[in-house]
């Protein structure tokens, strides 16, 4: 790093603007060979054959592994974020490469290492496979119209009071359903490995969160021992959960470059990237209110086809969206189940947002639906369900415990910082967030397993060129927290961010940790960074040294101080650990409708954010930016479908209409601060707010807009053209 | 396989005919991904981008070399002048500064995507493609060439050198609706005296008739409607943005404001 | 086939059906050009050749033999970087930086055509690159920073 590199807001800024940073396919070992993957052709089959013999003869063909063949070298995979059982789902036995059945088209059937990329998949295309197709299941509809119980893999659910004594009472119920469609992240790097096994040692370069979480994978699945691997993460080219561990290509890569005895790289190709998804759900809801607008009870049964079964952590968030019921809102009668449903399409990946957007979508269409029947203006019925200070901490019926925040606070601040540009529809959102890890919430009890707090570590340690180093469990895919951990660092040695060197993504390097998962980051990792920083603070003062240099390396050494950090929220036996802290935010959007097409255009999107102690403004706010315009997309155009052969039908940024720079306005971002009472810094997190409260604010300014021009209610996602017309009468030409 | 960057016409036309399955390479912005992925798998490659094909040449007619980009529609005072029509399509051309230096409007009439730009907007302007072979030249009235979705009136051993398009410097109007700024169009109109031409309803662009006489928004709404109602089954048009229906229900509407667009340039 | 990189001449036995952005990465190791969709819809691909703007996917090596390419990594230096360079770090106006190639170098082509372009100009000029981190909000700015707006 050099001495400018501190200049800007972002540490090392020329890499980037100057295009000399390293991504994973800029790494290139002398042998190199290239994966390429057989993919199912067919959404669910019995394989009867699959013949590799023709892509042995492609020229520059190394190696072609099928199911039968890896399954003796690979054990099963490992479930990432602990047992399904914790969460009351089902276990399956997974491989790598299935031998008997495949369930999604896309599902990788066998796997190519060649001299070039082109060879690779030259020999991939060779491989012959004869299927013998099995019954399909695409959606959630389709499984509410004949469900079978084999295809459940989970049930939640979340109650309190009594919902159906409520209902069956009410003066007023709203009875309706919502439905969000299956999206994606798509960071413009898709995912990417090299894998270079030495005969002793495989080190793995990857575009990763949670370096870590793939080590323990791969030694399980490798059956070698955790410390023969090595896992490094260069730059990372954006994530938003699709770089966790758990894809089935992770322990391929590996398995060929030990086979071979070569490195080997496997980089994904945009159309491979557009395979998994997440975030789709039906619910069927009951609502009953008060003529006032209060909400007294909410039943909510809800379809949540997650893809295939897999190990890795996406399916988990069907488990969040339960749990999060009901947002940031009182609601004292509750009673929300799910069926999480194994379909014929590619598994879940966690996506930004980890499954609490839906609930805030769904809460606040409900909002909005109760002040449409009473009359009252959205924010009014807001403010008399919010959850207000004096309740907090609240223990939600999941046993999310909310920590902290001021709702109503945000949302005032949200509702005078909106200019209130002329519009078609305005749409309010209020969102919580559940952030720090601990999704698997739940009332102890007899048979039921507790939860512990994740820690995260940091070493800190001086260098002979006198600079003070950085070791941490957390990564950086992007977002830019290696400036907060450096900025920590700095504040408690008392010396510039420009000295200080931030080491993240080297398993041999760095003390373990949870990589980038559930806004983390400086709230957590942070807090360990200032915790060896401060044990070294402390010694270099025992040793009078006043300035750090170079000299005080000689002299000294390195004098390593590691220490770990686990948010303690209060101990309760009748629970498992929660996420330990719950920012909160409110959201203006107004847009113009054009109504003889459908097309929404998003005028202006305005938000409020309380992260706690802000620790990196700028770096916050780009935070939010991104998450919200995430939301935006999957309000308007992002959508992954699939035909009715479960063949995906959005493989490229052609059909996948992720917002580009002409389709956003400006945004407009408040801060609120309330502390968060449980972590050392008071910090929150911040990578994951904004993309249910963008997609809720968006969706009702999309249905005040319609309601204006006697349009029906806005019940799905997204709201594309032909969607948001299909709500308006059709007008006589 | 052997690749021949051509450096006149007459190489580019002698390859072709050498080749038993080639691929003529233009703009690149279709074909060249394409390639790449393996979905067009030829046995020989001619490239055009060196055989002289990028010129806009003033006449009676305008003519564009097939290699002609959106950028050069763009800052070309002849088709400012001459074509503003294309003009205004080039501006809003998808894909950004990149895309319009690289994308071709002959390209685009070759790949004869009903849900393109360019289709539309030729036949409104009544362009003429001319087609080459060893055999010699043929001028082919654009509402021929296209002859299908993604089926150009191209022979093996042909390929377009360009367009002729009459100078139509006056009252014209182009109107795309798209969803997103990534979205490829779903419905366009061009309108042009007399008459406005819609993409994106049917397999080919469809010519409704707009006497002067009933500009009014009323008026072409209606006759869009109707020509709408009388197409068969076989020839409406439906992709993964939208149904059919969909473009029934909005063409009348996106007709309507190209011609008032049209009318107000009046 | 020659090309001259960034002011380097440079000799390159590449598969004239490969495409330029392979050439620029694998056979030169450049890493100021990447690869992000192959379909020329993301735009981290961009580099300059021969004065225009493009998106190196889409182009076949072949095609461009002789030609000058001009990558980011060309544009400044970490000293003196280019008043594009510097607003877009000033402006934090990127996070992974993954697509920094097209935002930079379509920003860079848009103000030598129009140095005072308005915020749709801006916003259209970029609208070639996605970027999943930032929602564009600081890139606008970053653009309208180096016009000096």
């Amino acid at each position: 790093m050099s001495a400018t590199s501190a200049r800007w807001p972002k540490r090392d800024a020329f890499a980037f603007a100057g295009g000399s940073a390293l991504f994973v396919d800029d790494i290139r070992p002398d042998g190199l060979l290239h994966m390429a993957v057989v993919r199912s052709t067919r959404a669910h089959a019995r394989l009867r054959r699959v013949d590799t013999a023709p892509a042995k003869a492609v020229p520059g063909v190394v190696r072609v592994l099928e199911g039968r063949e890896a399954s003796l070298h690979l054990r099963p995979l490992p479930y990432q974020f602990g047992d399904p059982e914790l969460i009351g789902g089902r276990r399956a036995v997974l491989e790598a490469l299935p031998v008997e059945e495949v369930r999604y088209v896309g599902e990788p059937v066998a796997v190519v290492a060649a001299e070039s990329r082109r060879a690779a998949s030259a020999a991939a295309a060779a491989v012959v496979v004869e299927y013998e197709d099995l019954p399909v299941l695409l959606d959630a509809r389709a499984f509410l119209a004949d469900p079978d119980p084999s295809r459940v893999i989970a049930e939640n659910e979340t109650v309190a009071g009594d919902a159906g004594r409520v209902l069956s009472a009410a003066e007023h119920v709203i009875r309706t359903e919502f439905a969000l469609g299956r999206s994606s992240t798509a960071p413009i790097e898709p995912r990417g490995y090299v894998a270079d096994w030495d005969g002793a040692r495989l080190t793995v370069h990857a575009a990763h969160q949670q370096p870590f979480q793939l080590r323990a994978e791969l030694a399980e699945v490798l059956d070698l021992p955790v410390d023969a691997i090595r896992v490094v993460v260069p730059n990372v080219g954006g994530a938003f959960g699709l770089k966790m561990t758990g894809p089935v290509e992770e322990p391929l890569v590996c398995l060929l470059s030990i086979l071979c005895g070569r490195p080997v790289k496997w980089i994904e190709t945009r159309a491979e990237c557009f395979l998994g998804g997440g975030r789709e759900q039906l619910h069927e809801v009951e609502v009953a209110h008060t003529a006032d607008g209060r909400i007294l009870a909410l039943r909510d049964r809800i379809v949540i086809p997650v893809g295939a079964e897999a190990v890795q952590p996406g399916w988990r968030q069907a488990f969040v969206s339960v749990a999060a019921f009901p947002t940031a809102y009182r609601v004292p009668h509750l009673d929300v189940r799910s069926r999480v449903v194994a379909t014929n399409v590619a598994p879940w990946h966690s996506c930004r947002g980890f499954g609490k957007e839906a609930p805030v979508f769904v809460m606040e269409r409900i909002m909005d639906m109760v002040a449409r029947r009473t009359g009252l203006a959205p924010a009014e019925v807001r403010r008399r369900n919010l959850l207000r200070p004096e309740d907090l901490p609240h223990r939600m019926a999941s046993g999310y415990r909310v920590d902290s925040g001021d709702l109503p606070a945000v949302l005032e601040q949200v509702l005078a910082l909106d200019e209130g540009a002329e519009a078609d529809g305005v749409g309010i959102a209020v969102e919580v967030t559940p952030e720090g890890g601990g999704h698997a919430a739940g009332r102890l009890g007899p048979g039921v397993t507790p939860t512990v707090a994740a820690p995260e570590a940091a070493a800190v340690l001086l260098r002979p060129d006198g600079q003070v180093e950085v070791r941490t469990g957390v990564t950086n895919p992007g977002g830019g927290n290696d400036t907060a951990l450096a900025g920590l660092a700095a504040e408690e040695l008392g010396i510039t961010a420009a000295q200080v060197h931030v080491v993240q993504g080297d398993t041999d390097l760095c003390p373990p940790g949870t990589g980038n998962a559930s806004s983390r980051g400086v709230a957590v990792g942070g807090a360990a960074v200032v915790l060896a920083a401060r044990d070294l603070a402390t010694t270099l003062d025992s040793l009078g040294v006043d300035t750090i240099d170079a000299e005080t390396f000689r002299r000294y050494g390195r004098l390593e101080h590691l220490r770990e950090y686990r948010p303690e929220p209060p101990a309760d036996p009748d629970y498992r650990y929660s996420y330990p802290y719950f920012s909160s935010g409110a959201y203006v959007a107004r847009v113009d409708l054009d109504r003889a097409t459908g097309r929404v255009r998003l005028r202006s999107l305005t938000a409020v954010h309380d992260c706690g102690r802000v620790i990196e403004p700028v770096l916050v706010e780009g935070q939010l930016q991104g998450a919200m315009a995430m939301g935006v997309g999957l309000a308007l155009s992002e959508e992954s479908r699939v035909d009715e052969h479960g063949a995906p039908r959005a493989s490229s940024f052609k059909e996948y209409l992720a917002p580009r720079a002409n389709d956003l306005p400006d945004f407009v971002i408040g801060h609120y601060e309330t502390p968060a009472p449980h972590t050392l810094l008071g910090a929150k997190g911040a990578g994951e707010a904004g993309v249910g409260g963008a997609l809720a604010a968006v969706a009702n300014a999309v249905d005040d807009a319609l309601s204006r021009r006697g349009g029906r209610e806005v019940t799905s996602t997204p709201l594309d053209p032909p969607a948001v017309l299909a709500l308006l009468p059709e007008e006589q030409p | 396989m052997s690749t021949t960057f051509a450096r006149t016409v007459d190489e580019a036309v002698a390859a072709l005919a050498a080749s038993e399955k080639p691929l003529v390479v233009g703009g690149g912005t279709l074909c060249v991904p394409a390639l790449v992925r393996g979905e067009i798998v030829p046995a020989d490659i001619v490239d055009l981008g060196r055989a002289g094909l990028d010129t806009i040449v003033d006449g009676p007619s305008v003519e564009l070399g097939a290699l002609v980009s959106y950028q050069q529609l763009l800052t070309s005072p002849v088709v400012r002048r001459e074509l503003p029509l294309l003009h205004r399509l080039a501006s809003g051309i998808t894909g950004g500064i990149q895309i319009r230096h690289q994308g071709t409007l002959v390209g685009a009439l070759c790949a004869a995507r009903p849900q393109s730009d360019v289709p539309a907007a030729a036949v409104a302007l009544r362009a003429e493609v001319m087609v080459r072979s060893a055999a010699g030249t043929r001028r082919v009235p654009v509402e021929r060439f296209l002859a299908g979705p993604m089926t150009p009136d191209l022979a093996s051993g042909e390929l377009v050198v360009g367009v002729r398009i009459p100078r139509s410097p006056g009252t014209n109007g182009y109107v795309k609706h798209k969803f997103a700024e990534s979205s490829w169009p779903v419905v366009t109109a061009a309108a042009v005296p007399g008459r406005v031409v819609l993409g994106g309803v049917a397999g080919t662009p469809q010519v409704v008739p707009i006497p002067g006489a009933a500009t009014d928004g009323a008026s072409v709404r209606s006759a869009v409607a109707d020509h709408l109602a009388a197409l068969g089954a076989e020839h409406r048009w439906t992709d993964l943005r939208a149904p059919w229906e969909y473009r029934r229900r909005v063409a009348p509407e996106i007709a309507a404001r190209a011609v008032e667009q049209a009318e107000e340039i009046r | 086939m020659r090309l001259q990189v960034d002011g380097v001449t440079v000799q390159v036995d590449a598969d004239p059906e490969d495409t330029l952005v392979d050439v620029l990465r694998e056979d030169l190791g450049s890493t100021a050009v990447r690869a992000g969709c192959r379909n020329g819809d993301c735009g981290t691909c961009t580099a300059v050749v021969d004065g225009r703007c493009v998106k190196t996917c889409l182009v076949l090596a072949g095609r461009a033999d002789g030609a000058r390419v001009d990558t980011l990594a060309g544009l400044g230096t970490e000293a003196e970087p280019h008043p594009v360079q510097e607003a877009f770090m000033a402006e934090y106006a990127f996070q992974c930086g993954f697509c920094l190639p097209g935002m930079i170098l379509s920003a860079v082509t848009l103000l030598d055509a129009n140095p005072s372009p308005t915020d749709a100009e801006i916003r259209d000029a970029l609208s070639g690159n996605l970027c999943r981190c930032t929602g564009y909000v600081n890139a606008v700015r970053a653009v309208r920073r180096a016009a000096g707006l």
